[in-house]
């Protein structure tokens, strides 16, 4: 059964109670809220998760609003992680963000079995296409582009699960985060996707999440072997954009940097990486915005892969 | 929620206990794990009794995780001793190492599945001035911090102010003394027993036990209470199986540097809420010489409650007292009433400013 299915009311009412259990990406997390809002995002992004009865939970995730004067003095929202709170309350306007920057926090502070990599990654003909970038590169919209109208599957926005022995990737299909300017681009070719409501001032500026495609959170457990990586970077000059060939040393630096536990994993990371990397090919692109010729290059790339 | 609190105690107490788990026991361990931060410890008492297979397979990753990020952070410790070592070379001084790193070179079973937050080094306090620059030629440095901060370091702690290293981002900690100086406790450094581990120095085991009984019953944060609890409790078990004058010889040593009273605490709590096997001849030796004569029942409700369950904003009233109380009962211990009212009235002027900062930010 999916979330989307349920009674918007039944939802926040469970929120509320015992919180109601779903697979987020390909993990299971327990999500407990007493902010009518949070149900109405999660019912927005998450409407294709599947609610879990008897799963073993991963994640145990409470969003709060704080007590005492904060109740009606700028209210805040506290993320708790089985019960302990990682971070600082934010206004409670941020409480979708907060979850998804908690949940990412979840998978890249705690999970060790696969290498954790700061970047985008999607998959068409069975081959994956990893976008690492630094932030303001544009590796979300790129991807989110690629999966709304490219026709490519979501593995994950933000955490690129290398699997240790087979450099394969694991999915953690989740919503797409966009930032500022990212989300005027995506909202008009979104399709039938959901745009959660946009929130101002957090730390990254403007924040709006986009749904993943049901199909792409179905395929969850869908492993997708190596094709493509592509180091995105935004140049206005670089007409129809420009594709060069990057030698794989240089790539391997640029991503154990961009690792969340490579320093945990050590040299089992590096060669998961190398691994990776020695059957895939690799490159750095400079593109204009131009979207659809970009969705073109990359689908033609993969295609040869 | 007391039988909940007592799942991860049971597990730490008797490892086999997993045997008897269903899946919502599981649970309930994962999140215990996670609060308590024991969660690698307890991959690896499972592991040495060959029980870690009884982990529900979709639940094993977090146990397994943690305890290669255990495995991790003393790898990088063992390389940030090193470089210490040799900074401190140039002058001439040689580090003993406390705490974390000293239980794992020391090979103490409270290494298990153990996480490092810092490194923790004692130096005499007349080799200081010479360490430190040595330190920070070598690209440590000293965070910035107020003024009042630096000299609450320097005048009434027991160690500097912390340094961290430029390039590996890690803090360490140059303690001249184990106690604080304002202490009630203090003792004569002098009178400190070293040993060599691995040809590195350390506190010698009963120093080393002593110390970690120190520091968890006179701090005034007890969030990682169960963890700190559970590595005394695994150094008395380990010691005291290899070495039969173990609890003679501890409780001698206590004696002579004159922490009876928190040595008694150490044996109390390890051996009421974990079971340690603390011989009872010991246990009413300690007793009748080192238990406070009032109170000692408030303290037993006390240290059970803040050693058992970590607080937060939304924990019931008793708890979050509880903590409270014992936060403030730690501060007492570290210095005396002047210079802690003095303490408290300043922190609390800069607390309120900060606070009132901090709503200004927000309108903005």
């Amino acid at each position: 059964m999916i979330l989307g299915t349920l009674a918007a009311e039944h939802v926040r009412h469970q929120l509320n109670a015992n919180g109601i259990a779903l697979r987020v990406g390909r993990f299971n997390a327990l999500i407990q809220s007493d902010i009518s809002q949070v149900s109405q995002d999660i019912m927005t992004v998450y409407a294709d998760a599947e609610v879990l009865e008897h799963a073993p939970i991963d994640f145990h995730i409470q969003l709060l609003g704080s007590g005492g004067f904060r109740r009606v003095f700028r209210p805040q929202v506290n993320f708790y992680f089985h019960g302990h709170a990682p971070f600082l309350p934010l206004p409670i306007e941020q409480s979708l963000p907060l979850m998804e920057w908690g949940l990412n926090w979840c998978v890249s502070q705690h999970y060790h079995r696969t290498l954790v990599v700061h970047a985008a990654v999607v998959e068409k003909y069975g081959k994956a296409l990893i976008l690492p970038g630094q932030p303001g590169a544009g590796k979300s919209t790129l991807c989110a582009s690629l999966v709304a109208s490219g026709g490519f599957r979501l593995l994950s926005d933000e955490l690129t699960l290398i699997e240790l022995e087979s450099g394969n990737i694991l999915p953690n299909p989740r919503p797409i985060s966009l930032k500022n300017k990212a989300i005027d681009i995506i909202r008009p070719t979104r399709g039938q996707l959901n745009l959660s409501r946009v929130v101002h001032d957090t730390q990254k500026g403007s924040v709006g999440l986009l749904q993943p495609p049901a199909q792409s959170v179905a395929a969850w457990n869908c492993p997708a072997s190596p094709g493509l990586v592509v180091f995105p970077r935004f140049n206005a000059q670089a007409e129809g954009g420009k594709l060069q060939a990057l030698d794989k040393g240089h790539a391997l630096m640029q991503m154990a940097n961009q690792c969340f536990n490579y320093s945990v994993l050590a040299e089992q990371g590096f060669k998961a990486l190398a691994n990776h990397l020695e059957q895939a090919r690799t490159f750095s692109f400079e593109y204009d915005g131009n979207l659809e010729a970009a969705i073109d290059l990359m689908d033609e790339m993969l295609h040869e892969s | 929620m007391r039988a909940e609190v007592s799942l991860i105690i049971e597990v730490l107490k008797y490892p086999e206990s997993v045997l008897e788990y269903n899946s919502t026991d599981w649970q309930i361990i994962l999140s215990q794990g996670y609060r308590h931060r024991l969660l690698g410890r307890l991959f690896c008492l499972l592991s040495d009794k060959q029980l870690n297979d009884h982990i529900p397979e979709a639940l094993r990753w977090h146990f397994q995780s943690m305890q290669h990020l255990s495995l991790a952070h003393s790898r990088d410790m063992h390389i940030e001793k090193l470089k210490i070592e040799k900074a401190l070379k140039m002058v001439g001084v040689q580090p003993v190492f406390l705490k974390g790193l000293a239980y794992d070179l020391a090979k103490d079973a409270s290494s298990k599945g153990r996480l490092y937050a810092d490194v923790d080094i004692y130096i005499p306090r007349e080799q200081i001035p010479a360490a430190e620059h040595a330190l920070k030629l070598n690209g440590w440095f000293q965070e910035e911090m107020a003024d009042y901060d630096v000299a609450y370091y320097r005048n009434w702690m027991h160690e500097i102010p912390p340094l961290v290293h430029k390039e590996r981002a890690v803090t360490l900690d140059v303690h001249h003394h184990l106690l604080p100086l304002t202490c009630r406790f203090a003792f004569s450094v002098d009178k400190l027993n070293l040993s060599k581990a691995g040809g590195h120095l350390v506190l010698d085991r009963d120093d080393r036990i002593l110390h970690s009984a120190c520091h968890l019953f006179m701090e005034t944060e007890f969030n990682k209470g169960l963890r700190d609890l559970s590595d005394l409790d695994l150094m008395f078990r380990q010691h005291a199986g290899a070495d039969e004058n173990f609890w003679f010889s501890i409780t001698s040593r206590a004696d002579e540097l004159g922490l009876g009273r928190l040595f008694f605490y150490a044996l109390r709590y390890c051996h009421q809420i974990l079971g340690t096997p603390v011989p009872q001849q010991i246990l009413e030796k300690c007793h009748r010489q080192w238990a406070p004569s009032f109170g000692l029942s408030v303290l037993d409700w006390l240290f059970t409650k803040v050693l058992t369950e970590p607080v937060n904003a939304n924990s019931r009233f008793a708890l979050r007292s509880a903590h409270y109380l014992m936060f403030i009962r730690g501060h007492w211990l570290k210095m005396p009433l002047h210079i802690l009212l003095y303490h408290s009235l300043h922190k609390g002027w800069k607390g309120f400013m900060s606070m009132l900062q901090r709503s200004e930010n927000v309108k903005e």
